[in-house]
């Protein structure tokens, strides 16, 4: 009766690594993804700043908005608060998705058995 | 990178050629279950090893503190080995601080100051420190400076990772920094969001073939991964002692190096308490008590062992493992004696480990592990001479024989010590039964001796002569080795003489 319980104990167990490993690796993907859409926005925002720092005359009113697959032309100010806005956003959803990061990492160390160092990954930051 | 390479080697080299009395400790030789087993260089005191393993458990979930721990036992019972191997089981898990009880005594420091550094220093801090950077290979730097010569210079900035690229705008200071720090493009870099420092960790190894002549200290590095904006989280673990000192001189932390301490001011440590608690609140750091080992800690006085006494309660306190091989005996500035020369009222306080003299077996065991460590080669016979030696003498006399009849076999070509190696040892050094023999029978022949209490001495000295005999007999017996005297110092007259 305990053998197969025992077993199907360890491809659970196994399973759940697996689960979880790939789940990390999704995660650090995500990470390079939403550092590059950081980093686009950034490059636009200072566009549109020197843009603005131009001679009156040589300003343009409208901009080119540039989403995935289709270009849209709006006011430059909307432009500027649309991008800032989903700047605010991905900075969040980067530092939540580190923090969730550092937990799976632990948790699959938990799972695998091998010497969790990660704890006092947990700790406050002393310079914050 | 070549030099650093050299060194390192050399450093091996001399670690491996030195070898300390208790260099084959690796650990308390316990397994999960805490049961003693003959490995880890740990051989025999299964009851002190496992009662030691018990408290390494306490140190590891950390929540115990201030406790006091005796090891107390004959000398040569493996007190200093059960603490190395303490020691090299916690390994860097906790701090671990050793010392002699000797050492507290000098004239710049009171014996209190330097009890306190010392359980300071078992006491560490772990504090998390977080970092937004930058960090990238630079693929191109472009600064336009104005015209005219004066005026803010402009300039761009692109950034690479393996995964992607950016381009940022520079302003004046940024571009002074990074000519300062002479980056250019090649150069893997990183940038400190908060503060704007520029590191450079290296050259590109993609563009290692750029120049054929590059300086020595060129360092190639691969081109980063991932995202450019990263977040580094650096663990430090301090010992308050460490905080103490740099916080208490004007020199700073410069003071640690040079080890010119002095004593620190109880305000500044008191501080340093409450920022750590404040920390500890916040979640901002974490306490890891460690371990103090005091050796020969009948040398303490009553005055340190008042203090300990206190020191123990402090909500901030190591372990304390003591050892002490003095049996009923006067405590240090008092005419009152006590067991183990400490006062009965911190002895209450301590959980007493005692080790016990080795048996035969174990002496052989621990003989044939020192013999692998100091890569000698021993035949049947000579482990059993020596095996012999360290029951009737003593261990520590058996260990030193080791490379002494090792150089004799080396001496005279052999390619194994055998038991005429040992006995030849034996005769050319004494151990102390033989030496205080000696010295009671010719006392009156050396300077300023004085009519000693025989009682002292006898009870020690005539049990082992007739043991000492039975040992040169078995030697001469399995080797045919022929000892032709009575007396150990003759043999010294005849091995001088050939």
């Amino acid at each position: 009766m305990a053998q197969p319980s025992e077993a199907a104990l360890v491809q659970q167990n196994l399973m759940k690594a697996e689960v979880l490993a790939e789940d990390i690796l999704i995660d650090k993907q995500q990470l390079i993804d939403l550092d590059r859409r950081r980093n686009t926005n950034r490059e636009a925002l200072r566009q549109i700043t020197d843009a603005k720092k131009r001679p009156l005359a040589q300003q343009e009113k409208k901009t080119w908005l540039c989403m995935r697959d289709i270009f849209i032309l709006l006011p430059t100010d909307t432009a500027e608060s649309f991008i800032s806005k989903d700047q605010k956003m991905l900075d969040e959803k980067i530092n939540t998705t580190r923090d969730e990061l550092k937990h799976k990492t632990s948790k699959l160390s938990q799972i695998e058995g091998a010497p969790d160092h990660s704890k006092p990954f947990f700790l406050n930051p002393i310079n914050k | 990178m070549d030099v650093a390479k050299i060194s390192e080697a050399k450093d091996l080299q001399t670690r491996m050629e030195r070898i300390g009395a208790h260099s084959h400790i690796r650990g308390l030789g316990l397994n999960d279950s805490l049961e003693a087993r003959a490995s880890e260089g740990m051989v025999g005191q299964s009851k002190a090893r496992k009662g030691v393993g018990i408290i390494y458990q306490m140190i590891k979930e950390g929540n115990l503190s201030g406790r006091g721990v005796l090891l107390a036992g004959q000398p040569g019972t493996g007190k200093t080995a059960i603490a190395m191997g303490l020691a090299q089981t916690l390994g860097a898990e906790a701090a671990f601080t050793s010392i002699a009880a000797s050492e507290i005594y000098s004239h710049e420091m009171s014996k209190t100051e330097a009890l306190t550094q010392a359980i300071r220093r078992s006491i560490a801090v772990r504090i998390k420190e977080e970092t937004e950077m930058i960090e990238g290979e630079v693929i191109e730097i472009q600064i336009d400076r104005p015209a005219s010569g004066t005026g803010s210079k402009s300039g761009k900035l692109t950034l690479k990772t393996t995964d992607m690229e950016t381009v940022y705008d520079l302003g004046g200071k940024m571009i002074d920094a990074l000519t300062k720090e002479k980056v250019t493009s090649g150069d893997v870099i990183t940038i400190d969001k908060a503060t704007g420092r520029i590191t450079r960790l290296g050259r590109s190894f993609t563009r290692s073939k750029d120049f054929e002549v590059v300086g020595s200290n060129v360092k190639f590095v691969q081109c980063p991964e991932g995202e450019l904006q990263k977040r580094k989280e650096v663990v430090h673990t301090v010992n308050l002692h460490e905080i103490d000192v740099i916080n208490s001189r004007n020199q700073g932390f410069m003071a640690l190096f040079s080890g010119d301490t002095g004593e620190i001011k109880p305000e500044v440590r008191e501080q340093i308490n409450t920022k750590v608690g404040e920390w500890r609140e916040e979640g901002k750091a974490e306490i890891v008590p460690g371990v103090l080992f005091i050796d020969e800690v009948h040398m303490l006085d009553i005055e340190c062992f008042s203090f300990l006494n206190q020191a123990m309660e402090n909500e901030l306190a190591p372990i304390i493992i003591m050892a002490s091989n003095r049996g009923i005996t006067t405590i240090r500035g008092t005419d009152q004696s006590s067991p183990h020369g400490i006062p009965i009222d911190l002895l209450d306080r301590l959980l007493i480990i005692p080790t016990v003299p080795y048996s035969e077996d174990e002496i052989r065991k621990i003989l044939k592990i020192r013999l692998e460590e100091e890569d000698v080669d021993m035949s049947d016979d000579g482990l059993d001479a020596l095996t012999r030696l360290g029951v009737e003498t003593s261990l520590r006399y058996a260990i030193q024989t080791i490379t002494t009849s090792a150089l004799v076999c080396a001496k005279r070509k052999g390619s194994q010590v055998e038991a005429q190696d040992i006995a030849k040892v034996y005769s050319l050094f004494v151990d102390v039964q033989r030496s205080t023999q000696y010295l009671q029978e010719y006392n009156e022949m050396y300077m300023f001796s004085e009519k000693q209490d025989k009682s002292l001495f006898a009870s020690r000295a005539s049990v082992p002569m007739s043991v000492i005999n039975v040992t040169l007999k078995l030697m001469a017996a399995s080797n045919k080795f022929q000892l032709s005297h009575n007396r150990s110092y003759g043999a010294i007259g005849s091995a001088f003489g050939c």
